[in-house]
């Protein structure tokens, strides 16, 4: 058993990730419309969003942890299930609008409701998820059932009590942003204010007020007057986590560009402009089609910032645009076939990447089911893999390596062998603990660490 | 999933463009072949990605780009689908000079010659992102009369590929007839079976409802009718063809197009 060390992470000094959970269905035959396309945690941890193809939006809460299991961390059941998106068809295009879930981003719990923003490709909602575990009994003016009283009737007053009921939670829209987005939407990115949000598409960027629906500003536009001149889109954004005024976007060709809002309204010009200088030696065709950047995170201290592009994963010191300070390979051996890839269409696929609570360590997915987990510290790296082999409760995971030299040691897979169908594009830590939920197709898997 | 044949090995002097021309040249047409059925298949997606569109479109540039010179024919390696033609135009070395670098705004004298594949290549790029601009922008854009080829593979001279004469190829309309008219004028001048460059329409399209996608797949096999008859040119000695014809042919056919495009 390969055990693992990551310093400082959760207090301990030795921890191995196990198997808590796995939601979703077991067939060999995965409906379309259930593979997962986000997975997003509250700033709590408690609540975890799943959101799929088919438009739906899954929370699951944490249980509280039982005293009766000290060991066992309270484990995650579904806690609201609601339809977001519908599909669409714009008549004037005549082109269908998919339903499929892009991005999840949670509001700051402002009450007791819970608020997270959904997108499709078109539209952005905001659903308020409000739970009711009491009702009130004993109304004046009403029945039981509902029917207003003959005032005349009413001979005394009483106070009405509350009585506790089975939890109903409900999900609502409260808020649709639509039709500011020409082309497909990419991010949402809450700001540090809590009263605004951005969203991306491929060539522009918008703010919204999260009150206000009819209206948004365009803050960055990077369409050209003829389109045929186009050579690069956008394809991630985020708001800075402390400064409300700052936010990136990153583009298919491999930049980052880092905007202040201050500036000007129109931030086409970048305050900063992140590019690393290509490597002449490793130049191919799909030089650039590599370097297209599928995520960009902030640290949560704010001071850096990871990139993640189809083989590697780059921290970036914000006030250094030359270069990344880290870069970490997730899956090197492929560079030999990105022929293949390219024809097969692999080689467009968007993984997402995550940082842990304390920013030391940072996870990312990649084929066959595995997924990538860097330690910033100490720069050692796992991979592990999320399969129903490994679905004991509690299960330690198993490190898992991928063979490229001729020989082929046991355990090890070789690349040939990688099912590419299987693709984990999208992970996410728990803000506070070292839980991350990593989404498989269809499947939601929860792994935990186990203090020894 | 295909992988490269096993006994290629890609060196990395190979792609640094270096002077081994044979596996790199191979690997080269492999991967424009590649990428141009990337493109056709592209067309006929129902989610147009422009991300990915792009990311086709600067690939193809960068072939292109990555274009050294050659000395005679070449052959191609490895699985090329069959809309690569298999021979090099024989006009290619007739002093049009070597593709290089970019430079400067270069004339814009008809050029007929063209060589090897590469003729769909600026109509195949500018085709791309125009396709998605009217389908995901809703309109037809900046009404220009005439639409021009993508400036930096123009840059390019020689056996960049075709050069559109002032009148007769142009049309602002139908998208896919920009890269099918590219198609339609070099046919005149090398051997390439026009119906081999349109084996993979899928001509199912015809059933799902008309929508600009399904036009712009109508209105190329709409022209697939028109085919045999321009087709019919004589493999051998294609530069015996006089180019009224097929300018009067040119004409009709972009009136039939429009006529499609605008129903």
């Amino acid at each position: 058993m390969l055990k693992y060390t990551f310093k400082g992470v959760g207090g301990g000094n030795d921890f191995q990730w196990c198997f808590s959970q796995v939601k979703g269905a077991i067939d060999e035959d995965v409906a379309e419309a259930d593979i997962i396309s986000t997975v997003e945690f509250n700033y709590s941890g408690d609540l975890l969003a799943t959101g799929d193809k088919g438009g739906r939006v899954v929370i699951f809460q944490r249980e509280q942890e039982s005293k009766n299991r000290p060991h066992s961390r309270g484990e995650y059941n579904v806690y609201s299930t609601f339809q977001s998106h519908e599909p669409e068809f714009d008549y004037l295009k005549s082109l269908e609008i998919e339903e499929k879930i892009n991005k999840i981003r949670w509001l700051p719990q402002q009450n007791a409701a819970h608020s997270l923003l959904s997108t499709n490709d078109k539209t952005i909602k905001l659903w308020k998820i409000s739970q009711r575990d009491k009702r009130a009994e004993g109304y004046n003016l009403k029945d039981e059932d509902g029917r207003l009283r003959d005032p005349f009737r009413i001979t005394s007053l009483r106070v009405p009590v509350l009585l506790p009921m089975d939890r109903m939670v409900e999900a609502s829209p409260r808020r649709i942003f639509a039709n500011a987005h020409t082309y497909h939407i990419n991010s949402i990115s809450v700001n540090s204010d809590h009263e605004t949000y951005l969203s991306a598409d491929d060539l522009r960027v918008n703010l919204w007020h999260l009150e206000i629906t009819d209206r948004s500003f365009n803050i960055v536009d990077i369409k050209p007057a003829n389109m045929e001149e186009l050579t690069e889109v956008i394809t991630a954004a985020e708001c800075h986590p402390h400064q409300c005024n700052v936010f990136v976007y990153s583009s298919s060709k491999g930049t980052i560009r880092l905007c202040d809002m201050r500036a000007a309204a129109l931030c086409d010009r970048q305050s900063k402009f992140f590019e690393e200088p290509e490597d002449p030696s490793s130049r191919s065709f799909f030089s650039e089609i590599i370097s297209s950047i599928s995520d960009v995170k902030f640290s949560h201290s704010g001071r850096y910032m990871m990139t993640r592009d189809y083989l590697s994963v780059k921290v970036w010191d914000l006030n250094m645009e030359n270069r990344p300070v880290e870069t970490y390979q997730v899956h090197e051996y492929l560079r030999s076939k990105l022929c293949s890839l390219y024809e097969n269409d692999c080689i467009f696929d968007k993984f997402e990447c995550c940082w842990n609570g304390s920013d030391s360590a940072i996870m990312t997915g990649s084929y066959n089911n595995f997924f990538r987990m860097f330690d910033r510290n100490t720069r050692r790296d796992i991979t592990l893999e999320a399969s129903r082999e490994n679905s004991k409760p509690r299960a330690i995971l198993k490190a898992r390596k991928v063979s490229t030299g001729g020989k082929r040691k046991k355990d090890e897979i070789s690349v040939d062998s990688l099912d590419f169908n299987k693709k984990i594009l999208h992970t996410a830590w728990h803000p506070k603990e070292n839980v991350i939920a990593v989404a498989a197709t269809n499947n939601l898997y929860i792994f935990q660490d186990k203090i020894n | 999933m295909m992988m490269i044949s096993k006994g290629q090995k890609r060196k990395v002097d190979d792609v640094v463009g270096g002077m081994r021309s044979g596996t790199w040249e191979s690997q080269r047409q492999s991967v424009l072949g590649i990428t141009l059925v990337k493109y056709h298949r592209g067309q006929e997606l129902m989610e147009p990605s422009l991300r990915r569109s792009v990311l086709i479109a600067n690939t193809l540039r960068h072939i292109h780009l990555e274009n050294k010179p050659t000395y005679g024919l070449v052959n191609l390696a490895g699985p090329v689908p069959p809309m690569v033609p298999s021979k090099p135009c024989i006009h290619r070395e007739s002093g049009l000079g070597v593709v290089n670098s970019a430079s400067g705004v270069e004339d814009k004298e008809d050029v007929w010659m063209s060589s090897e594949s590469d003729f769909s290549l600026s109509g195949a790029v500018s085709s791309i992102l125009k396709e998605l601009d009217l389908t995901v922008d809703g309109g037809l854009g900046p009404q220009a009369p005439q639409r021009t080829p993508f400036r930096s593979i123009e840059n390019l001279s020689g056996d960049l590929g075709l050069k559109r004469s002032s009148e007769g190829c142009r049309t602002s309309e139908g998208v896919a007839f920009g890269s099918v008219e590219e198609v339609m004028c070099s046919s005149y001048l090398q051997d390439v079976k026009l119906d081999e460059l349109f084996h993979d329409i899928d001509t199912s399209v015809f059933d799902k409802e008309m929508g600009v996608r399904a036009l712009s797949a109508a209105a190329s096999d709409e022209l697939l009718k028109y085919l045999p008859s321009l087709s019919s040119v004589p493999s051998t000695s294609p530069s015996l063809f006089s180019l009224n014809q097929s300018f009067r042919d040119l004409n009709e056919l972009e009136h039939i197009m429009e006529i499609l495009v605008e129903s």
